[in-house]
């Protein structure tokens, strides 16, 4: 257990940024999921997109060891006043680089990925509904 | 001020009694003789505390002085227990019955018999972590030479029934060992009310040093012993190698203080542990592993559903325990004794042993209950299931 977690993850860990949901409801909330609880980790993320098309809010919540929970809270941070496009950049590769996640743990930066990309997917599916 | 985290793992290892330590130390330095050397006082003076040591490690589980070598530890002990009574009844039969819940010196010894040409039957418990006396005499065949069972697990602390699984291998002829490693100084020991035949213990586990344990070895009806440790033919043969004086009188006290302190310290102990079961009840979706009736005081060890083990041992950083995926550190397997009980991989994940000592204060147990609560609400508060239930 002992040195595996870097100083950022255990902050994020500890600390994290955004925690919470929205109503899925919502016309401008996009919300995503990833993994499954038999595979040992859940992650939901939300964005609520403003009037200029940017995530003006995120919310996250996770089931899960302390990876991924750094991960959704990470991602949360990171996804605060993006475009949509500038979020579909934010690849696994970056969460699993700034979290310095250990090998054995990559596969929740990929949960994480997954869940921006189900979140966008979410918003966008809405506005074609609402249009 | 000491900022680590409040101990609450005595099950993994104690501190030594500052009363043992003094008892030690002059064994180290003015005192040093080899107890075999028997031509000078060094010797001799050696000799005579190696001896009155052995009487009180005789004393804590009602046998004699002569009936106990001495060892590494517990590992060892079971090593020679197992490996040598296999190895001297191997021309009366190859079959041998243990637990699947017994420690990894048991089944890893017995796994090493299995290579060697010994069958092994490893009996299931049940949900509650106690053997089925019915299962264990089905079990038994007329080929079966050795049966080994815990006295006390060290994960759940549940007590066993040494002395009716005692009695049915005395009728038969069939040698009995008991790994008491958890036991000494938490439930009266005694070897002939419990009819064992061989018996490790460990001195860290209560209050002694590491790196020193023993075996009882039954005398009438005399139990054979193929030594696994060959050399200078100490301990009567059965176990070569110089005595390490000063662990072994370590151990003598601290066995000496066990049996003279169990009364009134279990009594604190299971008040303290009863403190913390009733601290954590608040919670939803906990679940007690083991039988808390046949349990030693010392014990809680608890199941937190809806949350990740990883995520809770890494939150409660003000308390030091084990958990169930600890256990068998270096893979990420879930507790095999969990698995025993039946609970899911989540809930063997999920779950915490408390072991509370000698030292443990009622304010460590209050700083304990605040802690897991915390931890898990805040883990459960930020899960998307939980919020779905």
């Amino acid at each position: 257990m002992r040195m595996i977690y870097s100083e950022t993850l255990m902050d994020h860990f500890e600390r994290p940024r955004f925690a919470g949901r929205f109503d899925s409801d919502g016309p401008d909330i996009g919300t995503g999921s990833a993994g499954s609880r038999e595979t040992g980790g859940v992650l939901r993320l939300q964005i609520r997109v403003d009037e200029q098309g940017n995530i003006g809010a995120v919310r996250f919540q996770a089931y899960g060891p302390p990876a991924l929970i750094a991960a959704g809270s990470w991602l949360a941070e990171a996804l605060h006043s993006k475009s949509l496009d500038e979020a579909l950049g934010i690849t696994h590769k970056r969460v699993a680089d700034a979290l310095a996640l250990p090998t054995t743990s990559l596969h929740f930066a990929l949960l994480g990925e997954d869940a921006v990309r189900t979140a966008i997917q979410d918003y966008k599916d809405k506005q074609k509904v609402y249009a | 001020m000491d900022s680590r985290p409040v101990y609450l793992d005595y099950a993994a290892t104690t501190p030594v009694d500052p009363r043992v330590l003094e008892k030690m130390l002059p064994w180290l330095t003015g005192h040093f003789g080899n107890p075999a050397s028997n031509t000078h006082p060094y010797g001799w003076e050696a000799e005579e505390a190696v001896e009155a040591a052995r009487e009180e490690v005789a004393l804590l589980i009602g046998a004699e002085a002569r009936e106990i070598i001495w060892t590494s530890g517990a590992t060892e002990s079971n090593n020679l227990a197992l490996k040598g009574a296999a190895q001297a009844y191997a021309e009366k039969g190859r079959h041998i019955i243990t637990v699947c819940t017994e420690h990894k010196a048991v089944l890893d010894t017995c796994h090493a018999l299995q290579q060697a040409g010994f069958e092994v039957t490893y009996l299931p418990v049940r949900a509650n972590g106690l053997l089925d006396p019915a299962e264990f005499l089905a079990a038994l065949r007329p080929d079966t030479i050795l049966v080994s069972v815990m006295a006390v697990n060290n994960e759940i602390g549940v007590i066993q029934d040494i002395a009716t699984i005692g009695q049915v291998c005395r009728s038969r002829g069939v040698v009995f060992h008991v790994d008491a490693a958890q036991a000494s100084g938490k439930v009266a020991i005694d070897v002939n009310k419990w009819q064992v035949d061989l018996l490790s213990m460990s001195a860290h586990k209560t209050y002694g040093p590491k790196g020193v344990g023993a075996l009882y070895v039954r005398r009438k009806p005399r139990v054979r012993l193929t030594a696994q440790m060959h050399g200078g033919g100490h301990e009567k043969g059965f176990r070569s190698g110089t005595l390490a004086t000063h662990q072994i009188v370590g151990m003598g006290e601290a066995f000496r203080l066990a049996r003279l302190e169990m009364e009134s310290e279990l009594p604190r102990i299971r008040r303290l542990r009863d403190r913390l079961w009733v601290g954590l009840s608040g919670l939803e979706e906990i679940w007690l592993n083991g039988d808390l009736q046949h349990r030693v005081p010392h014990n809680l060890n608890v199941s937190f559903g809806h949350v990740d083990g990883e995520s809770l041992m890494a939150g409660m950083r003000g308390i030091a325990v084990s958990s169930g995926s600890a256990c068998t550190s270096a893979s990420q397997e879930p507790s095999y004794v969990m698995k025993a009980l039946g609970r899911s991989d989540e809930l063997a994940y999920s779950s915490i042993r408390f072991s509370i000592g000698r030292h443990t204060s009622e304010n460590d147990i209050d700083i304990a209950i605040d802690e897991v609560n915390r931890v898990v609400e805040r883990l459960r508060r930020l899960s998307p299931l939980w919020a779905e239930i």
